[in-house]
């Protein structure tokens, strides 16, 4: 066997058990590669250990109480005029699953029409981010202001790019990716400089 | 309901003189080795540095300007700064430095004030807008943060997370885990121990200079950025680079400029080939993204 | 809690509603809970969280996390349950659902990374996993816990999940080859971990 057979080989070992003749091929191999005995040895006493780990964990305290609220403030969240961080996160995840959802094999037309809402959603949820954020900054020095809305500029000139770029190729997932991307570092930013009045 | 941390500084800070209002600072008091410490000073400078005993020691000067220190605590808990600051007023700001157990975890709040901190080994935390930051020595955690002041990291941090907006990025001597993020400013690495590394900006420049363990791994991922990463050869390394309009040019082995695809994966040494060695994964919308050997003794010639 | 009178023995099950009274098929229950019915979804909710919660503390290393990535799942599975057709086991499409939105979770990290708590004026440092001490064998799961981030992904999604590379590669945005290196990685160091 060569290395290259025996890591084949490895990757699904121990979940899948070695033949007798497989066995045979990978000890004469290792007996001559230190390499591939490292990873046949690590295989061996990591696998042990994982066959005895619990799958189904139950979580120390009761989350439903923290997912009920979200389900109804889901379905009435078109109305919801105050804006809220956990919002804004829920639809960042909410872009960026189904941005990784969308690499899988979903139908391309739907696909875009998903995207697209979800575009439309983040839309709505940014904007109530930035009314937050165009409230703090007036309690921000000049000097800070100045700061914070040098850097947002240049986020928001690569989100556009970005954007103009998955305009032309809606159905490039790479794409898709760098523009969830692109969202994320703006969503970040702002929740930084809307906190920054906080941590004084 | 007050908090053990409250009683232990109106304790300690019974009996402060009406010298601590403004002027010189001279205060110290007994804390635990691994004491967490709160220092906050928003304009001027803060240098905190590790010491071996079990105590806290604040030395430094207020203008007249304004501010008045305050500083307390006891066992694990203490806190203090300078409180009353006018950030508009211009002026050089307070002086303030500050001895803790190198054990200690550490956290600063600044405005522009510029902080250094050396000698400690514990965990520290910054937090600053537009003041520099300058970290020495050996932490084991640290995380520094400002949006417009310059990051400088010297040492051997295990784990460092260090975050700017347009101020410049320059890590040397990087081991262990780093995180670097930057809205436009300039990110320098020099390393030969990198573990885990991820380093990620819009239109920051991204200059990586050193090896990559075999065991280590590297991302990168910038909108505009020009990514520069300069490897000594030979490695052992598998590539994974990719960019929407930008250009990737790699410069490995014999010394000619190789243009590549806008996606390139490529390994190079004998580990590599078998899926060993080191991951270097460079991610760019249009930035350009280079890679160039060097070959071990020094710099590449012409550069 | 209120205990109810069983009208036959059971083993005490601390979420009784985990176990489907007989009678009540699955199919009903993910219809019911797609028309927007809150019972129901609580009892998909009961019936999946342990295996969420196990993958979602694997995945990012931390007990505090993991509490919020999982309800983010389950609100993430409430929006989009009208899309599940039944290609595949509720339970497989999930898990997966599960798998992208803590992952697309992981690149937001930053603000976790942090982990400052301010409770008034009290301020601890809080950050996950210290260097263990020389000495102490640590378990699988701390030893799991202390991986670099796209290594641990892997091997949890590997060895303990059981997906395919071809699928990781997919899910987590790298290519297969880099999946089987860091899955050897992971081995390498958990060994090391677990031997020390």
């Amino acid at each position: 066997m060569t290395c290259d057979q025996v890591r084949e080989r490895l990757v699904s070992y121990p979940m899948s058990p070695l033949s007798a003749e497989e066995r045979r091929s990978i000890d004469e191999h290792t007996s001559r590669c230190a390499d591939c005995r490292a990873d046949y040895q690590a295989a061996s006493i990591v696998g042990a250990r994982v066959a005895g780990l619990d799958r189904d964990i139950q979580p120390p305290s009761d989350l439903w109480t923290g997912i009920a609220p979200r389900l109804r403030a889901y379905r009435g969240r078109i109305e919801q005029p105050l804006w809220r961080m956990a919002a804004a996160a829920v639809l960042l995840i909410a872009v960026s699953s189904t941005v990784t959802w969308m690499l899988m094999k979903a139908p391309a037309r739907e696909a875009r029409a998903t995207f697209q809402s979800l575009e439309a959603d983040y839309a709505r949820s940014t904007l109530e981010l930035t009314t937050l954020y165009a409230a703090t900054r007036s309690t921000m020095t000049p000097a800070t202001r100045a700061v914070v809305e040098r850097n947002l500029a240049v986020i928001e000139r690569a989100l556009g790019e970005a954007r103009e770029a998955l305009r032309g190729d809606p159905l490039n997932s790479a794409l898709e990716a760098i523009v969830a991307t692109a969202y994320r570092r703006k969503i970040e930013f702002l929740e930084r400089a809307t906190t920054l009045d906080r941590e004084s | 309901m007050r908090s053990a941390w409250s009683w232990a500084l109106m304790a300690s800070l019974a009996g402060a003189s009406a010298a601590d209002a403004q002027g010189k600072i001279n205060r110290g008091f007994r804390v635990d080795p691994t004491v967490a410490i709160r220092i906050h000073n928003l304009v001027g400078s803060t240098t905190v540095t590790g010491w071996d005993h079990d105590s806290v020691h604040a030395a430094g000067t207020i203008p007249p300007t304004g501010g008045s220190f305050y500083g307390g605590g006891a066992g694990r808990l203490a806190k203090l700064g300078i409180e009353g600051q006018d950030l508009g007023a211009g002026g050089p700001g307070a002086t303030l430095n500050v001895r803790v157990p190198r054990g200690a975890r550490v956290w600063i709040k600044s405005a522009a004030a510029s902080v250094i901190l050396g000698d400690l080994s514990g965990e520290v935390e910054v937090a600053s807008v537009t003041g520099s930051i300058t970290l020495q020595g050996a932490p084991r955690v640290a995380t520094l943060e400002t949006i417009d002041g310059e990051v400088t990291i010297a040492g051997s941090a295990t784990m460092v997370r260090a975050r700017t907006g347009s101020g410049a990025v320059r890590v040397e001597g990087a081991r262990g885990n780093l995180t670097v993020a930057t809205i436009q400013g300039p990110v320098t690495v020099v390393t030969n121990e990198l573990l885990a590394g991820r380093i990620e900006t819009v239109s920051g420049t991204v200059e990586v200079r050193g090896g990559i363990p075999p065991n280590g791994q590297l991302e990168v991922e910038t909108h505009d950025g020009a990514v520069n990463l300069f490897i000594p050869t030979p490695i052992d390394a598998r590539f994974d680079l990719s960019t929407v309009k930008g250009s990737i040019v790699t410069r490995m082995g014999d010394g000619t400029d190789q243009p590549r695809d806008r996606t390139a994966r490529f390994s190079i040494g004998k580990k590599a080939g078998v899926g060993r060695g080191a991951l270097i994964n460079v991610r760019t919308f249009s930035g350009t993204i280079r890679i160039d050997g060097m070959p071990a003794g020094g710099r590449r010639s012409g550069t | 809690m209120t205990t109810w009178a069983l009208p036959f023995p059971m083993t005490l099950d601390p979420n009784p509603e985990r176990a489907l009274p007989a009678g009540v098929g699955a199919e009903t229950i993910i219809s019911d809970a797609r028309n927007g019915d809150d019972l129901a979804f609580e009892r998909l909710y009961r019936q999946h969280v342990g295996r969420v919660y196990a993958l979602a503390l694997r995945l990012s290393g931390d007990p505090a996390d993991a509490d919020s990535l999982t309800q983010d799942v389950f609100v993430r599975v409430w929006e989009r349950l009208t899309s599940f057709r039944g290609e595949s086991a509720f339970g497989t499409w999930l898990h997966r659902l599960a798998v992208n939105v803590i992952l697309s979770d992981r690149r937001s990290a930053w603000r976790r990374a942090r982990r400052i708590t301010p409770t008034g004026d009290l301020v601890e440092l809080d950050v996950a996993a210290p260097a263990p001490q020389p000495g102490t064998r640590l378990d699988l799961d701390a030893a799991i816990a202390a991986l670099p981030p796209g290594a641990r992904t892997v091997f949890v999604l590997h060895d303990v999940e059981g997906y395919q590379h071809a699928e990781i590669a997919e899910l987590s945005g790298i290519a297969a080859g880099t999946s089987k290196a860091q899955l050897f990685r992971a081995r390498r160091l958990l060994r090391k971990a677990l031997e020390r």
